[in-house]
């Protein structure tokens, strides 16, 4: 990110979100503006409104969710294309950050801009996200839309099976076996048919677990179509 | 950008005017009495009467020598006490101006914020180093015209400031030193990221590049001048003239010789004629001064070299902390 050009239209929120701690919001809306071109101001300082954050104090003084407010209000008020967010929420309680999730996903809706984020709280993703990207050990591991993810794996439970049975289609991710039952996470387009199998939807977060749990297992699922657009939401 | 850079630096400079503002009464409230004191004590008629010849007639009552020296002694205190504050202030805009330029944006992480707006790092560098250069060197010159007014009669009663640790806290050269020092402070702050750090390395080099320059290197901005008399005549090196008598013994550097030309020792002695038999004794009949010095003359000269020097340095120095800023910072 070198000239001004790319910087415009990309949109970026650092970790915990930091702001000039002695500025105030009113003047972060103010940097946006002589710092940006086609920044809007209005937006910006509509949305300050909305959430009924004082624009007159330093900035320092305001609660973490509210900063994380004024860095997204400035941040989408450049209307850029494309946001990234690293760990938007990972220091927020749980109230200021589903507020946060929420105001993104608004402006998601209204303005059709892509957003990348990361984050560790698998449960905000499943809401949120439309993409997933697991990275292990620096290595892509999970690679798909959440709703192919989703639809693609599924929990068994039976009787005990011997751990290299093999009598479903598709892929065992994760298995697990007590004296009498049998948990399996498999990954298969196929209908189950054998009937002596409960057949479970898995969560985002038991299957991301799941992976992250066994990187050596190699099940890479491939991308369902072409990416369009990045890691997470559209 | 300039908004924000003003914003951002605006209680530095309002520290930087007020502290000008409170030296500039300190100056004018010592500086006044001293004055009236040049003028009333006649000393100040006495040093224009005599003007200004290279050697001047050894008379027994002085000439100026003792109003001078009680007038020396007189402001001795605020003379010693203005070197002494005056060797530090430029060092401040380094450590307090440039160091948290860049290493405080990195410590709050603020950098990714600023950064990451539709202003390239190179504009944001480029506009914060230029205003606050700029800045400075407006202060440093209001510091210039008042620490000049301050010294001129105690530069006349002295003749002395050309020398060491006297030449280097007025003139235009704090202007240079000011500027260096904050560039100095703005690179060290960039890299390594912490402003405290920074300010440790800002403060250190300072100093050494500081007493590098004016011992090893000022003496030779051109040539020296050589000057000899006799030990004991009637006539005597004009002690009004503000040269710069380079100090230091051994052969070739100045100092003591006797007749046949061979070295003595260093330092220079005068024996007030007729001369006397210890002097005679000591150095046997036709020994001689020899002084290697930069004459006064030169003096506005070797400030502007020396301030071009430093303001030279700073420029490259900034340069290479926006050549940081750009390739190294992530």
């Amino acid at each position: 990110m070198q000239g001004p050009e790319p910087l415009g239209r990309v949109g970026f929120v650092a970790q915990d979100t930091p702001l000039y701690p002695d500025f105030t919001a009113g003047e972060l809306v103010t940097l946006g503006r002589k710092l940006n071109t086609g920044f809007d101001e209005r937006l910006a300082l509509d949305r300050l409104r909305q959430l009924e954050i004082p624009t007159d104090r330093a900035v320092e003084t305001l609660s973490g969710g509210q900063r994380a407010q004024v860095a997204l209000a400035i941040v989408l008020a450049k209307r850029p294309s494309l946001l990234l967010l690293d760990e938007p929420v990972a220091s927020l309680d749980p109230l200021a950050r589903r507020e946060f999730l929420q105001a993104l996903a608004g402006s998601v809706a209204e303005e059709g801009l892509t957003v990348v984020l990361s984050s560790h709280l698998l449960a905000d993703l499943e809401r949120l996200c439309d993409y997933l990207i697991v990275l292990s050990a620096s290595h892509v591991q999970v690679l798909g839309a959440v709703d192919d993810l989703l639809a693609e794996h599924k929990v068994l439970v039976g009787p005990r099976r011997d751990p290299s049975y093999g009598g479903v289609l598709g892929t065992i991710v994760q298995e697990h076996h007590t004296e009498r039952q049998s948990t399996l996470l498999v990954r298969t387009s196929e209908p189950v048919s054998d009937p002596s199998w409960m057949v479970h939807d898995v969560s985002l977060e038991e299957l991301v677990l799941a992976y992250l749990g066994h990187p050596a297992a190699g099940a890479l699922p491939g991308p369902a179509r072409p990416i369009d657009g990045g890691e997470a939401s559209r | 950008m300039i908004w924000l850079s003003w914003r951002q630096h605006r209680g530095q400079i309002l520290v930087l005017a007020v502290g000008l503002l409170v030296l500039g009464a300190l100056l004018l409230l010592t500086g006044r009495p001293m004055r009236d004191a040049f003028a009333d004590t006649g000393l100040d008629r006495c040093l224009r009467t005599q003007g200004d010849p290279a050697f001047v007639p050894v008379t027994g009552e002085g000439g100026c020598v003792e109003l001078a020296e009680a007038f020396a002694s007189r402001f001795f205190n605020e003379r010693l006490l203005a070197l002494v504050a005056f060797i530090l202030l430029p060092v401040m805009a380094g450590m307090f101006l440039g160091a948290p330029v860049v290493a405080r944006e990195l410590e709050q992480g603020t950098h990714q914020f600023v950064w990451t707006q539709g202003v390239s790092r190179t504009r944001w560098a480029v506009t914060k180093l230029v205003m606050l250069s700029l800045i400075l060197l407006a202060v440093a010159g209001l510091f210039a015209l008042m620490v000049e007014w301050w010294f001129e009669p105690l530069n006349r009663a002295t003749g002395d400031r050309f020398t060491w640790l006297i030449f280097d806290q007025q003139g235009s050269v704090p202007a240079g030193y000011a500027l260096f020092a904050f560039a100095l402070g703005v690179l060290a702050g960039a890299i390594t990221r912490r402003t405290v750090r920074a300010m440790g390395i800002t403060l250190a080099s300072f100093f050494v590049v500081r007493f590098a320059v004016a011992v090893w290197i000022r003496p030779h901005y051109l040539g020296t001048l050589e000057r000899t008399y006799p030990l004991s005549a009637n006539r005597m090196p004009n002690p009004f003239r503000s040269d710069f008598v380079i100090g230091g013994g051994g052969p070739g550097i100045g100092g003591i010789y006797d007749a046949a030309g061979r070295f003595i020792k260093g330092g220079q002695t005068f024996c007030l004629p007729p001369m006397p038999a210890e002097c005679v004794s000591e150095y046997g009949r036709g020994a001689y001064n020899l002084e290697i010095l930069q004459p006064a003359s030169r003096y506005w000269l070797f400030q502007g070299i020396e301030t071009l020097l430093f303001a030279g340095v700073a420029v490259v120095l900034l340069i290479g902390a926006i050549w940081w800023i750009r390739r190294r910072l992530t």
